[in-house]
Order: C-alpha cells, then structure tokens, then sequence
C-alpha cells in the first residue's frame, strides 16, 4: 500500500527543515529593511514563493487531472487531489500573509482589487473540488467530475498571475530588490518548494493508502445486526 | 500593529499552517500504516 520505507524520505525532510532554519536566521539577522515600507516588507520573503509553489501545486492538480481523463489510472486522481490538498493550504497562506502586509502597508485588511479577488477565487475553486469529492460515491465517476473540474479550474491560475500585468491594481507586479534581498528570497524559496513538493509526495501516497484501504476493508455491521451469542439460562 | 508584529505574526500563522500540515499527514499515514498491519496480522 505505502512505497517502501527507505531513509531518503527522512533525509529530505531534515534537509528541508535545516534550511528553513537557515533562511529564518537570515531573515532575522542578514535582511535589509526597506525604506519605504520598512520592516513589513519582510513578509514578502514568505508571501512570494508561497503564492509562487501555490501555482505549481494548481499545475499537479490540472496535470493529475489530464492525466486520469487520458488514462483513467487512479494513480492520476491521488495525485490530482495530491495537488487540490497542497493547493488550498499554499492558497491560504498566501492571503494570510497578503492580508496581514495589507493591513500595514495599506491600511486595511482586504481590498477587492483583481490579484485578490481572483486568488480568492482561486481558494474557493480548489476549497469547492475537495468538497465535491466525498459526495460522489462511485470512485470512477468522483475521479472524472474531479478531473473535469480540475481542469476547468485551472483557468483561474493564469487569471491570478496576469492580473496585476493587464489590469490596473494596487498590488505591485513586479520586484525590485537589492542583492541582499535577492539573497534572502532564494533562501525562503528553496525550502518552500521542497516543502511543496515533500507535502504532494506524502499526501499522493496517502490517498493512494486511503484508496487501498477503502477497496480491502470489510463492510461494517452495523451494532444492532451483530450476531449474539445465545444467553445461558439458570 | 507595528511592522515588526506583523512580521511575526505571518511568519508564525504561516510556518504553523505548513508545517503543521505535514504533521497532520505524517501522522495520518503513520495511523494508517499501523492499522494495516494490524489487520494483516
């Protein structure tokens, strides 16, 4: 049911902490602080390549997607809601963290400008596909509707990312950083894409875990309909 | 809130968020895992 355990996983995982360590020390000590927004901008370090690694979760999700309409696999339908699961999390720091930045650096906490509101979209969708899945009870059709759907919600993705470049928005669109900061970004966004990428891989096995086990288990009885022992009489 | 409270509290909220999610998956397959050996056994 579960790929065999070998001590790379372990590894990875080590690795990943170690330089998420690493990248909160620089963050804490090597970072420049901004003239203009001063120490809020720090957020950035973490907003960016959340928002970046929740693109390429939405990216599994619509390939997971492709693939099972293509092969019919359930492999393809793990690791597409592998992807939603992952999605929906980054979706949600994102906005978080976009939330919090925008209340300082704005003054207030939500501002219905595009890049927001179709992130916003963006958690919705994916929040709506993982809501859907359990009401479909037959595992081939919840594997299509969800394959369908991932597909289609995938158009959402470029909308985010092309909203700031072809509406007016007061989200910026682009980044201009010094050296130290450069720094500082690609020691944040190494580990949050190996952290991306270690979370579809441990979800993708466990649906698939999940799957396994809901296709050997043995039906409930329920308590009522058990058999009973017969009652010895004095 | 200050620039320097706002920075702890998105680092906080989001670390938590992440990794408190692989936890919850680790965990899960972990329960999982030990739940399929007892049956086999």
């Amino acid at each position: 049911m579960f790929p065999p355990r070998h001590g790379l996983i372990p590894m990875f995982w080590t690795i990943t902490l170690l330089l998420l360590a690493l990248a909160g020390g620089l963050l804490a000590v090597y970072a420049p602080t901004e003239a203009t927004m001063g120490e809020v901008q720090k957020i950035f370090y973490l907003h960016l390549p959340v928002a970046l690694n929740m693109f390429l979760a939405c990216s599994v999700v619509f390939v997971g997607s492709v693939g099972y309409a293509w092969q019919r696999r359930p492999a393809w339908d793990d690791l597409a809601q592998a992807g939603a699961q992952v999605a929906v999390l980054l979706c949600s720091v994102t906005l978080i963290t976009g939330m919090i930045w925008g209340r300082s650096a704005w003054g207030h906490w939500w501002t219905w400008s595009p890049r927001l509101t179709f992130s916003l979209m963006l958690w919705l969708l994916y929040v709506v596909y993982l809501m859907i899945r359990p009401s479909i009870e037959s595992p081939q059709r919840r594997a299509l509707v969800s394959a369908v759907y991932g597909m289609v919600a995938f158009v959402d993705v470029p909308l985010v990312y092309l909203s700031t470049k072809l509406l007016p928005d007061i989200h910026p669109s682009g980044v201009d950083l010094d050296p130290a900061m450069w720094v500082t970004l690609i020691a944040w966004s190494i580990p949050i894409t190996m952290l991306t990428a270690g979370l579809i891989h441990a979800r993708f096995a466990l649906n698939g875990a999940v799957r396994g086990a809901a296709t050997t288990e043995p039906p409930v009885i329920p308590t009522d309909h058990r058999p009973r022992m017969p009652e010895a009489h004095a | 809130m200050t620039g320097h409270a706002a920075v702890i509290v998105a680092y906080t909220l989001g670390l938590c968020l992440l990794l408190g999610y692989g936890a919850h998956t680790w965990l899960s397959a972990r329960a999982l895992r030990r739940r399929s050996r007892g049956r086999s056994v």
